[in-house]
């Protein structure tokens, strides 16, 4: 009896002070790398990059009337301990791209003025968009 | 070895799971979209039909219009000290491109919200 009663109270204690969390977080899909490798450069349009692929995650602007268009989606697993109430940022109801925007992982298409791709770019959404992102121009 | 078994007995008896599922904005529908025609609706067709959009990009002198909708699907295991959670979130998605008279030039959709899907975090979805 004295037995149990030690392993009970070490297993409770165990359990206010310490927990182990695998989570798993997933925020839509990536296309199918072989659906945005088929757009060829100097070929495919606007329009036929939107049928293959669906609607991007984000589009922005480019110099020369150009816009980018961002493909993606997030996946992130965490192994951990931790010595709290395992509430995470997994279960926050409000989660959503802008909170992990930067982890964000996907295909870039870049489109002139014409409408026809001009170049490709894949890696890290946010990224990308730094480095391509030019202010929006002013409305007449 | 009864000790053992007690414990064991008390731990699954400890074990608790839960399951829950948020969405944001209305969902979206491929039938919404059939009454949009490139080249023909404008901005203004839109705005009627659709109401306010999520964001609006400017393009230039073009501009882009974003609707969405998600919908996220969580589910938790826990066996006493140890806590599994999977959340699955999809979303519905819809891209309005407007030419400098804001005549719609090209329309881009997917709608997977319905997709999402109740799992542990060893399971793969994204076959589904």
């Amino acid at each position: 009896m004295a037995g149990l009663v030690r392993t009970l109270t070490l297993l409770v204690g165990c359990a206010a002070c310490v927990q182990l969390d695998w989570s798993r977080e997933r925020i839509d899909l990536r296309p199918a790398d072989a659906e945005v490798h088929a757009l060829v450069v100097g070929e495919a349009e606007l329009g036929e990059a939107l049928r293959r692929l669906g609607a991007p995650l984000e589009a922005w602007e480019l110099p020369g009337e150009g816009v980018a268009l961002a493909w993606g989606g997030l996946e992130q697993e965490e192994l951990g301990v931790s010595l709290s109430i395992p509430l995470q940022k997994g279960l926050d109801a409000q989660f959503d791209y802008s909170d992990a925007q930067a982890l964000v992982r996907g295909h870039v298409l870049f489109f002139d003025g014409e409408g026809v791709l001009v170049a490709t770019g894949e890696g890290l959404l946010d990224d990308l968009r730094k480095a391509s992102e030019r202010r929006p121009s002013s409305v007449e | 070895m009864r000790t053992l078994l007690a414990a064991l007995c008390l731990a699954l008896g400890c074990a608790s799971c839960f399951l829950a599922r948020d969405s944001t904005n209305e969902p979206l529908s491929s039938r919404d979209l059939s009454k949009f025609v490139v080249g023909q609706s404008t901005a203004q067709d839109v705005a009627a039909a659709m109401g306010a959009p999520n964001e609006v990009v400017q393009l230039g002198r073009r501009s882009a219009w974003r609707y969405d909708h998600s919908h996220g699907k969580v589910a938790g295991l826990t066996l006493f000290v140890v806590t599994f959670v999977n959340r699955d979130t999809r979303t519905d998605r819809v891209w309005f491109f407007f030419d400098e008279q804001d005549r719609l030039s090209h329309l881009g959709s997917s709608f997977e919200a319905e997709d999402a899907g109740w799992a542990m975090p060893w399971q793969d979805l994204s076959e589904r």
